[in-house]
């Protein structure tokens, strides 16, 4: 709320004096005016212990890859306005042991890596943003299902991947997550960006589930790891080729981590 | 956009970044995306502040992604003010009075302002125009972060968690 105090000072005048906006004749008379008013002086002190706070806490930062990231960029950008996208055996392998840097957590440049060399295009990031979302929603819907979680269930394993793949135009395949303690529960056709996509879902000896959704758009390229925290369901999500994976579940983000891992590791042993 | 030019701008740019993300793994994400967009739209650039330009794309990018995982976000609950009172601080006193865990309550819009005014030192009215709100909009915004970043600071912040049926 902002508004008229008494004696001509407004709130927004504290505010411009903690800020250090006001000229030095309006600064010396809402420094008068705060001396003989303790509360407020407090209150602008804590506000001003804020932005000292803020700032010791957010400080300017080169990084050594900052020219490389901006080239790549760059090339990005322009690969944007072309429709040849580069993909192959490289950019695979350069993928594959960028998403290891990430998820084995090493900071600094090892996270810019993955931008080093071909990256994702905007049309990528675009869809790349719309899988935690929908990740999110179809773990809100499903994973609480006590009778209907799943349309086909794990029983019928070659029928639901042969069904789920056919509606996807992929070879599917429903990862194998038992040495993490998950079992397939089953899965279900879902609509995803427009287009179908595939929720399949594994639950663990405590009743906790994960859910993975499984998108397919041609125009896609490999993307790095990305992490969503949403509150109590947390994502773990990327593009791999054409296809977008979403990996959501209330368990711990390391553990989360350790299987959205083996879900890549089977995934690209194809 | 000279890559020279950019390069001095990146240690600002990802302090910016920083400011507004979750922890660095993210800033880095929007501070890539920002220069994917900034050279995508470079015909866009009308020759005014390139600094303010970036910025400007950096916080639509943030307001954006958020805004896409927030639709699904069953225990997201704001209050009139747009701080996020459904995720409590956490359970330990000490870490309730820091300043880190209150900025993540903060509605995106909210924090940056914060963020404009307090950690890069823009002025009221330039950071309206990188907001692309009036100044009133600005100093309100500020006025009600301010306060409720002191009321978490200071402890008494009771929440209640209100599980989805």
């Amino acid at each position: 709320m902002t508004g008229r105090l008494p004696e001509g000072i407004a709130e927004d005048d504290l505010h411009a004096y903690a800020d250090g906006q006001l000229d030095p004749k309006r600064q010396a008379e809402v420094e008068a005016w705060l001396h003989a008013h303790p509360e407020w002086h407090d209150t602008v002190t804590g506000w001003q212990q804020q932005n000292d706070t803020l700032r010791a806490m957010f400080t300017a930062a080169a990084n050594p890859d900052d020219a490389a990231l901006i080239r790549t960029a760059r090339k990005q950008a322009e690969r944007h306005h072309t429709p040849d996208a580069q993909t192959g055996p490289g950019w695979r392998r350069i993928a594959a042991a960028v998403a290891i840097f990430v998820l084995g957590g090493l900071g600094g440049s090892a996270i810019t890596a993955r931008f080093l060399d071909n990256g994702p295009g905007l049309q990528t990031i675009a869809y790349l943003q719309t899988l935690p979302a929908a990740a999110n929603a179809g773990y809100g819907i499903y994973a609480s299902e006590v009778r209907h979680p799943v349309e086909v269930y794990a029983d019928q394993k070659d029928h639901l991947v042969g069904w789920l793949g056919k509606r996807l135009g992929i070879h599917m395949q429903a990862p194998d997550l038992t040495k993490d303690g998950f079992d397939l529960v089953g899965g279900r056709l879902v609509p995803f960006a427009g287009k179908p996509g595939a929720l399949l879902m594994y639950q663990d000896q405590t009743g906790a589930r994960l859910t993975l959704l499984i998108g397919h758009n041609p125009d896609n390229e490999n993307t790095g790891f990305r992490f969503s925290d949403a509150g109590k369901v947390q994502t773990f999500y990327w593009i791999d080729g054409e296809i977008g994976y979403a990996l959501s579940g209330e368990i711990t983000k390391p553990r989360l981590q350790n299987i959205a891992d083996a879900v890549y590791r089977q995934i690209d042993a194809k | 956009m000279s890559e020279p030019a950019i390069l001095d701008l990146m240690p600002l740019l990802r302090r910016y970044a920083r400011s507004l993300a979750r922890d660095r793994f993210d800033a880095e994400d929007l501070l890539q995306d920002c220069l994917v967009t900034a050279y995508s739209r470079e015909d866009d650039w009308r020759g005014v502040n390139r600094k303010a330009w970036l910025m400007k794309i950096m916080t639509n990018l943030n307001f954006n992604r958020l805004r896409k995982n927030r639709k699904s976000r069953d225990l997201f609950e704001a209050d009139q003010d747009g701080h996020d009172i459904a995720h409590p601080a956490s359970p330990d006193p000490v870490e309730q009075r820091s300043l880190r865990a209150a900025l993540e309550l903060l509605s995106p819009e909210n924090r940056a302002v914060l963020m404009l005014v307090s950690v890069e030192g823009y002025s009221y009215a330039e950071a309206a125009e990188i907001l692309d709100v009036p100044v009133g909009t600005v100093m309100s915004r500020l006025s009600r972060t301010r306060k409720f970043l002191a009321g978490q600071l200071a402890g008494d912040n009771v929440f209640e968690l209100r599980r989805p049926e």
